[in-house]
């Protein structure tokens, strides 16, 4: 893929498809990092290194699937290859660097399951991306969903959210800031570099 | 000291402030006046009523909103009013007059008041009303050119034609002279057009020390310096970057909407990065996006990372200076990655290798434990993985059968002369795949699977080219394009016309189809499909080794 491509993807992945506010596949489970804007930033870099991993190991495991003609088994394939990878990194981190599995491993268990890590998997296979393109697609999805986090969690400290009627207090005004935040990025549906 | 009259005695501060909120959304008004007039000169009566609607509608959601809600009334504020005009001025001329009513009371309400009012939302409300409406299709897509008569009432009727923005966007230059941009005697959004009174507007606000100069001075350098190093067009670097800078609402929002001061950091570094965030933005989407102007997009996105820009460049202790403090943060970011440290992994396999009275029994308790950990999860991945098998093997010539069908009905759809088709090894950059379709007079054509960017995404269609050159059906697979506008340009009608053509077809001139008006990106891209198939097919080279690789055909 030329460089020109390699750069649209990357920037696709950053703001037109942008993993949290227009594709909404990274919201994970893990309510803190929605509120505190330093909880944000770890779980966006958990995030990042996870979906870098496993988009790679699912390209690999797509080619071995491809080439046994076991195309049938990607779902399932998928849907092992991104909890076997952060169990793997987070024994990693267990054993061999402890100081950052106690910064990281709670982040870690909270993106097992995250759609953006194995959303990645399926949207590099389904497009056909080579490892430059899943690399460059997975490090930049997972940078944009950091800055998104870490922006909303910015917003929900900075911003009062109980100054509206009553019946909108709680989730519909958090819902309706992030609406608003992804409302911003229509603009960049579609952009392409060539 | 000798007393002639009282003594009055006041406490401090004894100094009169004369600025309030409501003198300086004033000043923001009169600073707007002038352009409103070029706007009404340029584009007919129809500015003011659409003005006057949104000022209405925005002055009434707020007081509506506030009485309802049993808070104070700040209408006397101005700043509905501010927004209204603001709003207003971003719309064309041919705008509905129920569009500024809903994007005033989504802009007042949802984006102003439900986070507490004046001071206290985080994305600039007139901008947001502009961005809702932008994504109703065909709203904000009919620019009419200058001098044109809208009427006040009842349907417009008239003729859109291309804004110097549009033109900007399709890589162009405009054919105006510098004069004739900065007064705005071309189409554009009714307050966008005239620069130069704008330019004034922003003088005056910046002598009244109104808003300060930092963040559009930013803005407005980072695209011109942007344009200039990147020029299109073949008009020279310093014409492109001239017409950039006075086309669109640039202006309009680097001097009336990025210097808002509740949505705009307030630090000084923070203010130049949201400026130059703003430009990157801004050419960004001019140059790559779909829609022909990103300023608005631009400062909406920054308004969002305004906590970043503010935690970037506040200074950690107050009396310390800056780089004090940024040095600071550099030795604990250097402290803190010091601390992670590797650690070896003591490996012990077969720790217990010599325990128990037979050989390798301790192994195999070490094992047991883990076997019975892992083995809940084994037995369902082997129970799921036998059900995949078994479902694909019931229905695989079920799936290739529908695949089958599914491939005739497009095969009849893009080459309805051929019966048979075959798929072929040749391959063409661009290509996705290159099918042959035969009939008992032998080769037909190829049908060939391309993609082109189209407004929403990329566009994949496959078309028919017969051997001699001419397209005999277009079928579009896979898009992303609005439903109901873009979708126009993909419907049996639309696609029908590019039959029988061949050659390189163009969207005006000689060998033009004709575009649907209001989806002409989608057009564009079915039509940048169409060439890319005749180049592919043309040049197709049959006669050379083929590279037949296992498992692709």
């Amino acid at each position: 893929m030329t460089a020109v491509q390699l750069a649209g993807i990357a920037l696709a992945a950053l703001l037109s498809e942008n993993f949290i506010l227009v594709s909404c596949l990274g919201i994970g489970s893990r309510t803190q990092a929605f509120r505190d804007p330093l909880d944000a930033w770890r779980t966006g870099y958990s995030l990042t290194s996870v979906m870098v991993i496993t988009a790679l190991a699912a390209w690999v495991v797509n080619q071995l699937l491809r080439h046994f003609a076991l195309s049938y088994f990607q779902t399932l394939a998928f849907a092992l290859t991104g909890p076997l990878v952060v169990a793997g990194l987070r024994y990693f981190l267990r054993t061999c660097i402890p100081e950052l599995s106690r910064r990281m491993d709670e982040n870690l268990s909270s993106v097992t399951s995250n759609c953006a890590a194995m959303g990645t998997a399926l949207l590099i296979a389904q497009r056909g991306y080579g490892p430059g393109g899943a690399f460059l697609y997975a490090l930049f999805g997972g940078a944009g969903a950091t800055v998104a986090m870490m922006c909303f969690a910015g917003l929900r400290r900075e911003v009062s959210l109980t100054s509206c009627p009553r019946c909108f207090q709680g989730l519909p005004i958090n819902l309706i800031t992030a609406g608003l935040m992804a409302l911003s990025l229509v603009g960049f549906y579609g952009l392409h570099l060539s | 000291m000798s007393q002639n009259g009282p003594v009055i005695r006041r406490s401090s501060p004894q100094i009169a402030q004369v600025s309030s909120i409501s003198s300086t959304m004033l000043d923001v008004i009169v600073a707007l006046l002038p352009a409103l007039g070029m706007a009404v000169y340029l584009f007919g009566p129809r500015v003011l009523a659409l003005t006057l609607v949104s000022v209405a509608a925005c002055v009434g959601a707020e007081y509506g909103y506030r009485r309802l809600m049993g808070l104070s009334n700040t209408v006397g504020d101005l700043s509905a009013c501010v927004t209204g005009l603001l709003l207003a001025m971003s719309l064309p001329v041919t705008a509905p007059y129920w569009a500024p009513v809903l994007g005033g009371v989504f802009s007042i309400v949802v984006v102003k008041q439900f986070y507490g009012g004046l001071g206290r939302n985080f994305m600039n409300p007139a901008l947001a009303g502009r961005a809702l409406l932008c994504t109703f299709p065909g709203l904000m897509t009919t620019w009419v050119d200058a001098f044109q008569k809208t009427p006040l009432f009842g349907a417009v009727d008239a003729v859109s034609s291309p804004t110097p923005m549009a033109l900007l966007h399709a890589g162009a230059l405009p054919d105006l002279t510098l004069s004739q941009l900065m007064l705005g005697q071309h189409g554009g959004a009714m307050g966008g057009a005239p620069v130069f009174m704008l330019l004034l507007g922003g003088v005056y606000l910046v002598g009244r020390r109104v808003i300060s100069p930092r963040i559009p001075l930013s803005y407005l350098g980072t695209v011109a310096l942007l344009t200039l190093l990147f020029p299109r067009g073949n008009g020279g670097a310093l014409a492109w970057m001239t017409a950039q800078l006075c086309s669109g609402g640039l202006v309009l929002g680097a001097v009336f909407m990025a210097s808002d001061y509740t949505t705009t950091p307030v630090t000084p570094v923070g203010q130049t990065l949201f400026g130059m965030g703003c430009g990157v933005l801004t050419v960004l989407l001019r140059y790559f996006g779909s829609y022909p102007d990103g300023v608005g997009w631009a400062i909406l996105t920054m308004n969002c990372c305004v906590w970043l820009l503010d935690r970037a460049a506040l200074p950690r202790r107050f009396g310390v200076g800056r780089f004090e403090a940024v040095r600071g943060w550099a030795e604990h970011l250097r402290a803190s990655a010091a601390a992670i440290h590797f650690v070896p992994p003591k490996v012990k396999f077969l720790a217990r290798a010599g325990d128990g009275t037979m050989p390798g029994e301790g192994y195999l308790d070490e094992l047991r434990g883990t076997v019975r950990q892992l083995a809940a999860l084994a037995a369902v991945f082997a129970v799921t993985c036998g059900m995949v098998f078994g479902v694909h093997r019931a229905t695989d010539y079920a799936a290739v059968r529908a695949e089958t069908a599914a491939q005739q009905t497009l095969l009849a759809q893009v080459m309805p002369q051929a019966t048979v088709r075959s798929e072929t090894p040749y391959r063409a950059p661009g290509a996705l795949s290159i099918t042959a379709g035969y009939n008992d007079s032998g080769l037909v054509g190829y049908c060939v699977e391309v993609q082109a960017n189209g407004f929403g995404g990329v566009l994949t269609a496959v078309v028919g080219v017969n051997t001699n050159g001419e397209v005999t059906g277009v079928a579009v697979t896979d898009h992303r394009e609005t439903v109901g506008m873009g979708t126009q340009a993909l419907e049996s009608g639309y696609l029908s016309q590019y039959t029988g053509r061949s050659g390189t077809i163009r969207t005006s001139g000689s060998n033009a189809v004709e575009a649907v008006s209001g989806a002409t990106a989608t057009s564009e891209a079915v039509t940048s499909c169409v060439n890319q198939a005749l180049a592919i097919v043309a040049s197709l080279d049959t006669e050379g080794k083929v590279d037949y690789v296992d498992g692709e055909v």
